[in-house]
């Protein structure tokens, strides 16, 4: 956990731009989000690794969200039931149903289409909202940080030893 | 960047007191240039993992699937799966028969078969062509295939195993020579004994209620009592003392007729009851007719048995073909369960299937083109059999044949064979509509070379020591009903009868007659429910032949053991049959006594009449 927080802290810190790292979160949004044995998810390896997004963020986003895919898991299912189940939306599925290719990617499954369509719509949102929180991060937030008495301890801890571990690390 | 050109250190990276300075992010291009052969790699990974272990993993799927079905060991040697082209090739499979584990049921030497990539990834297993080498049955194992745990699935329906048991119960029927009937008789529950013990049971009952009643009814005595109080009244004095006699003489002789009454009805009835045991009596003499034609039934020979002898002895082999073909078709039924369960595509509803919790439910969307989860196209198979090998197509085996819309179609032939001319085999699974399922089987053999061959067993063995032999087999299971009829000829035939030294002359001529058939035509057909079918088979060469032979035999033979049985039958029953004459003395006796009674009645009523009576004192 300690070393997590420290890797959030240094990719946080990094010179990496802020638009790198809020897609790589964004991105493994989708893949923890999702059941990770789905088609889409090979597009988004595909991103992460062409685009230059923040490989360390991709990692540790997708630990966050595959976590809280498991308390989400109920409501994707609801959601994925309705829109699957819905009327005005049978002709596209039906249509969608007939290829191979869709039929792979397993969106006739609730929780596929239910956290698929979250992480869609969330998508540009938190893109940039995690834009803004960096920038913000770096301005005002990391001055303050290290003048509190909590960073001071911080330092002469465990917690700093593992953060000059990992400060070597490039996003 | 690297940490040496950095100037602008974060305050937590480094020890220094000066304020941190958020940097604007490095101009970098938002292409990588390594990522696409970094993902390339990921992919050449996982690829590699899974060329490694899918040989390993598909033969254990099939191993552990197989032999959890069949409920015995079905092994692979080796499985080979490509992927371009995409195709999958199993070496030497083997499926151990369940009741005999030291045997396989089938053996295949290599299965070869291309399928649809697209589709496999989705699960979907859409073979186009395949072909099935070197399948063999009743190959022997090297190891047990038992399953511990498990006892196998019997696929032999139970009917046939009972029809057979009939069939060898009726060789069990014991032959004329062996023939005791004293010990029959001491096995055997007779009617005329029942009947004897019945009916004197009745007559000692009847007997002990009649003495009973006669107590209850006027004796001697109370007729004597009557003749005395006529005689008192005789004697009264006076006109007076007469006048009142006479009226009591009116009484006396109204109590007499009353009593007589009483006598004449219990007389009456008793004649009733002397008349039912007569009737009894007579019925139990009429039983040993009975008891013999029912014993002369149950073990003489009767003329059906000679009629039918080919029955006997062709039955338990045509019963026993017809039984493996059903256990055939019982072990491909579990493939078919699933078609049963299935909704086909085309409905317009959209299906939901709930898969197990936590993994959400999956809709189903009807298909234009729908295909099924498991589809074998078409596969060209070559056979191992004992007469020769021979080959053959099977078409459109699937586990949906609803989403099909085809039956499964095989068709096997093969000529100038080792040990026989011709072997043709054709038929189809029809499920495409589970409600009426309809299979459907054609057979032809010609000039196959039988060596031998064991006809039936028990007391009347038969082989068939050479001899060649056409088959023609039509066979339709419709929706449970079974419709079958095998026509087979026999020539160059060498038969060899197990009992030709039997004790029983009509089994050594049977023996004679068959040692000299060297060919015969016999019929057998199946109709009805699976479970309890008629089976009828014949042969009207062969009957004929053996009516010939033994039919005057027979007759003799049954004569005498009629006659045997009469002797021993009246040896056991005429004593008891004679004494029940002696019971019915007794109630004659009873009827006797009621007669005295009645006629003593009688005098006593016609002393006591006017007339009869004179009272003293008056004129008349």
């Amino acid at each position: 956990m300690i070393r997590q927080i420290a890797k959030l802290l240094k990719v946080l810190s990094s010179e990496t731009a802020p638009a790198h790292i809020s897609l790589a979160f964004c991105l493994a949004m989708v893949a923890g989000f999702t059941p990770l044995w789905s088609l889409h998810n090979i597009l988004v390896l595909l991103l992460v690794l062409l685009v230059r997004t923040n490989l360390a963020a991709f990692l540790l986003g997708l630990g966050v969200f595959s976590a809280l895919a498991f308390a989400l898991d109920p409501l994707f299912d609801l959601l994925g039931q309705a829109v699957l189940g819905a009327e005005a939306l049978r002709g596209l599925w039906t249509a969608l149903y007939q290829s191979p290719w869709w039929r792979l990617e397993h969106f006739n499954n609730s929780i596929v289409m239910g956290s698929l369509l979250v992480s869609i719509v969330l998508f540009v949102p938190l893109l940039l909202l995690f834009n803004r929180l960096i920038r913000e991060y770096r301005e005002h937030i990391v001055d303050w940080v290290k003048k509190t008495r909590v960073a001071e301890a911080i330092r002469a801890s465990r917690f700093w030893g593992i953060y000059r571990e990992v400060s070597g690390w490039r996003g | 960047m690297s940490e040496q050109n950095d100037n602008r250190q974060s305050p937590l990276r480094g020890e220094g007191t000066e304020a941190y300075k958020p940097e604007t992010a490095k101009k970098e291009g938002w292409i990588r240039r390594g990522g696409l052969i970094a993902f390339a790699a990921v992919l050449g990974v996982v690829l590699a993992g899974w060329y490694l272990f899918v040989d390993q993993w598909v033969e254990s799927r099939i191993e552990k699937t197989g032999t959890a079905i069949v409920g015995a060991k079905v092994e692979l040697d080796s499985v080979d799966v490509g992927l371009f082209p995409a195709g999958l090739t199993l070496n030497r499979l083997q499926v151990t028969d369940p009741k005999e584990p030291m045997t396989n049921a089938v053996e295949v030497g290599r299965i070869a078969m291309t399928f649809d990539l697209l589709e496999a990834i989705g699960r979907k297993w859409i073979i186009n062509e395949a072909t099935i080498d070197r399948v063999q049955f009743g190959t022997p194992r090297k190891s047990s295939g038992a399953v511990p745990g498990r006892k196998g699935t019997v696929f032999e329906k139970a009917f046939l195993k009972e029809k057979l048991t009939d069939t060898a119960e009726w060789l069990q029927l014991p032959s004329a020579a062996e023939f005791d009937p004293k010990r029959i008789l001491e096995k055997e529950d007779l009617e005329t004994m029942r009947l004897v013990e019945q009916v004197k049971a009745d007559l000692q009952q009847w007997e002990r209620n009649w003495e009973e009643r006669l107590k209850a009814l006027p004796n001697k005595e109370t007729f004597e009592q009557y003749r005395r109080r006529a005689e008192k009244l005789g004697n009264t004095q006076g006109p007076v003392g007469a006048l009142q006699a006479a009226g009591e003489v009116v009484e006396l002789q109204k109590q007499i007729k009353t009593d007589l009454n009483k006598l004449r009805d219990a007389k009456d009835s008793l004649e009733g009851t002397i008349e039912e045991a007569r009737r009894k009596i007579e019925q139990a003499k009429q039983a040993p007719q009975r008891d013999l034609a029912r014993l002369k039934e149950k073990y003489g020979l009767s003329a059906a048995g000679i009629t039918n002898w080919s029955r006997l002895f062709l039955g338990p082999k045509v019963a026993g073909w017809v039984a493996t073909g059903l256990a055939w078709r019982a072990r491909l039924e579990p493939a078919f369960e699933y078609a049963r369960r299935m909704k086909a595509d085309k409905e317009n509803e959209p299906e939901v299937v709930k898969p197990v919790r936590g993994s959400g439910v999956n809709y189903r969307f009807p298909l234009k083109d729908p295909l099924p989860q498991f589809l074998l196209r078409t596969a060209k198979v070559g056979l191992i059999l004992p007469v020769g090998d021979i080959t053959g197509t099977l078409d459109d085996v699937t586990t949906e044949p609803v989403v099909l819309g085809r039956p499964t179609r095989f068709e096997f032939k093969g000529e100038k064979l080792d040990r026989a001319d011709l072997v043709a085999l054709s038929g189809s699974i029809d499920r495409t509509k589970p409600e009426k399922p309809k299979d459907q089987v054609r057979g032809r053999a010609k000039a196959i070379v039988l060596k031998g061959v064991e006809l039936s067993g028990g007391n009347f063995p038969v082989t068939l020591t050479e001899g060649r032999a056409d088959l023609d087999v039509n066979a339709t299971v419709t929706d449970g009903m079974l419709d079958a009829k095998l026509l087979g000829s026999l020539y160059s035939a060498t038969l060899d009868p197990g009992f030709a030294d039997s004790e029983n002359r009509i089994l050594r001529v049977i023996a004679d007659t068959i040692r000299g058939v060297n060919r015969f035509s016999a019929r057998a057909s199946f109709e009805g429910s699976l479970e309890d079918p008629e089976i009828s088979v014949s042969s009207d060469d062969l009957d004929a032949l053996v009516r010939q032979a033994v039919g005057r035999l027979v007759e003799q033979e049954t004569r005498q053991l009629v006659a045997k049985l009469r002797g021993a039958i009246g040896e056991k029953v005429d004593s008891p049959l004679a004494s029940l004459g002696n019971e019915l003395v007794d109630l004659r006796q009873i009827r006797e006594q009621l007669l005295e009674r009645s006629n003593l009645g009688q005098n006593v009523l016609k002393d006591a009449a006017p007339g009869g009576t004179k009272l003293k004192g008056l004129p008349f």
